[in-house]
């Protein structure tokens, strides 16, 4: 089902806890998707799943499947670059050559 | 300078923005009807929330306070300042009967701190609705027959008038701040009265197979001392929550008159709170909350039937909340005809900028509220007139 905008996730979201913005919260990521609109917003999540135990319309917000099309279309973030830099390099995804 | 520039300067600029994913965001809540937010800004005091008025006072810049978005009654911006207390949220005072916190606490967060006390308004939202929001809305619990909404459970708010002063209400002047739709001023903290655990309760989940027997039972049950709480389920309603497909009440008695006890009671008010929710699931997402005349309520319901809306609510206080599907037309048609049968809106989720009408007496007293505590007309404008 989609998301229906009534805000229940939003308590128990980490990352809104943390930044307490609506635009961090779950719904946030549910209206972009419900407008098809896809932004770097979908790579500000700790996909802990917490808002899927806490939504009880069981909405799917597709956070992988929107990140997996951003990064096709050439949009990532910097530290994700330079994670998949590191794991080229040096064979994981930490800076410098020694686990 | 620009508002935003002045704003940096009162809350850092981390605290505001005019960016376009936050507008998008907060020009909308969970009544999903669309407005448009200018500028967001988070405080995290009272200091700020201040400054920030005395700076749209100067600018006759409208502010629309927001708690956590879970009004159903469409309290969206109509290019106004989003003022959103959700920072401020901490729990100040948990004492002897009574809770302070600040206006951006969740209920939710409230409960947990209160421990083996409890506070007795827990609307469907209770997972994120914060107390500003609940205050401001006059919020009604699930239980509302036994215990009433916001107005009867808070003792004193704090709030930030369109004057620019921090005020203190309490007794009769909550009136001018609870329900009130943040009208008259920014709420910054409340307390809250708590009570002790329920005591011993029982109900009974009553099956009828018409509506007149419903309505014979409700008026013997309204004279009843010991029904503390009486809750309508159609039969739509009903089979959605595994229910025989009739008609039902679910009447909550103090004492050990109900047949349900203790934990088979606590599974049907669980359930029955999971109602709104599962007929979402159902795409019946768009509910009205009426009170209706008790004469008026067996007709209603009866039309209602006709087409197939479910129903629900706390009937025993004369109100009921239909659910429409959002895919259709039929809830416009049924919203014209609630006037004949003397039904008024707006008893659980507020005006917001719904339609309405307010009649002379309460008008004049919005208005004299509006010319005392906010002469500029700044807070929720187009909010109850």
């Amino acid at each position: 089902m989609k998301c229906v905008e009534c805000g229940l996730c939003r308590t128990k979201c980490p990352v809104f806890r943390a930044v307490l913005k609506e635009t961090a919260s779950p719904r946030a990521k549910g209206m972009l998707l419900n407008r098809e609109m896809n932004e770097k917003l979908f790579f500000f999540c700790t996909l802990c799943g917490m808002h899927e135990q806490e939504c009880p319309y069981c909405a799917d917000l597709q956070i992988l499947k929107q990140r997996e099309k951003l990064i096709k279309s050439g949009v990532s973030l910097s530290r994700g670059k330079q994670m998949t830099d590191n794991i080229k390099e040096h064979g994981h995804p930490f800076a410098g050559k020694n686990l | 300078m620009s508002l935003l520039e002045s704003f940096k300067g009162i809350v850092g600029e981390v605290n505001v923005s005019e960016g376009q994913i936050d507008r998008l965001v907060y020009s909308s809540d969970a009544s999903r009807q669309k407005g448009s937010a200018e500028l967001i800004v988070w405080p995290v005091n009272v200091e700020q929330i201040h400054k920030i008025i005395m700076m749209a006072r100067r600018g006759n810049t409208a502010i629309m306070p927001r708690g956590a978005g879970t009004s159903m009654g469409n309290a969206v911006p109509s290019d106004d300042i989003v003022l959103d207390v959700s920072k401020m949220n901490h729990i100040l005072n948990v004492g002897e009967g009574f809770v302070e916190a600040e206006a951006g606490a969740a209920l939710q967060d409230i409960n947990k701190a209160i421990g083996s006390r409890f506070f007795p308004v827990q609307p469907e939202s209770k997972k994120a609705c914060t107390i500003g929001g609940m205050i401001a809305s006059n919020a009604i619990g699930v239980k509302a027959l036994e215990f009433g909404r916001m107005e009867n459970w808070v003792e004193e708010v704090t709030m930030v008038d369109g004057n620019g002063m921090c005020l203190k209400l309490k007794g009769e002047a909550l009136k001018h701040v609870v329900g009130m739709q943040g009208s008259t001023g920014i709420i910054v903290s409340a307390r809250l009265k708590l009570l002790k655990m329920e005591d011993e309760k029982s109900i009974s989940l009553l099956g009828f197979n018409t509506l007149t027997a419903m309505q014979e039972k409700l008026e013997e049950l309204n004279k009843d001392t010991s029904a503390r709480n009486i809750e309508f389920l159609d039969d739509i309603c009903s089979e959605i929550l595994g229910f025989a497909p009739k008609i039902h009440l679910i009447v909550e008695y103090e004492g050990s008159k109900g047949n349900l006890k203790e934990a088979e009671a606590r599974e049907v008010w669980s359930a029955r709170e999971q109602l709104p929710f599962l007929l979402g699931q159902r795409k019946h997402l768009a509910a009205d909350d009426l009170l209706l005349p008790f004469e008026s309520i067996p007709k209603f319901l009866h039309v209602l039937r006709k087409d197939n809306v479910p129903c629900y609510g706390p009937i025993g206080m004369g109100i009921l909340y239909p659910v429409f599907r959002e895919d259709n037309s039929m809830a416009e048609r049924f919203r014209a005809l609630y006037r004949q049968f003397g039904a008024k809106q707006g008893v659980k989720y507020g005006h917001g900028k719904r339609k309405h009408t307010m009649d002379d007496e309460n008008s004049k007293r919005f208005l004299e509220l509006k010319a005392h505590y906010d002469p500029k007309n700044l807070f929720s404008r187009g909010k109850l007139i």
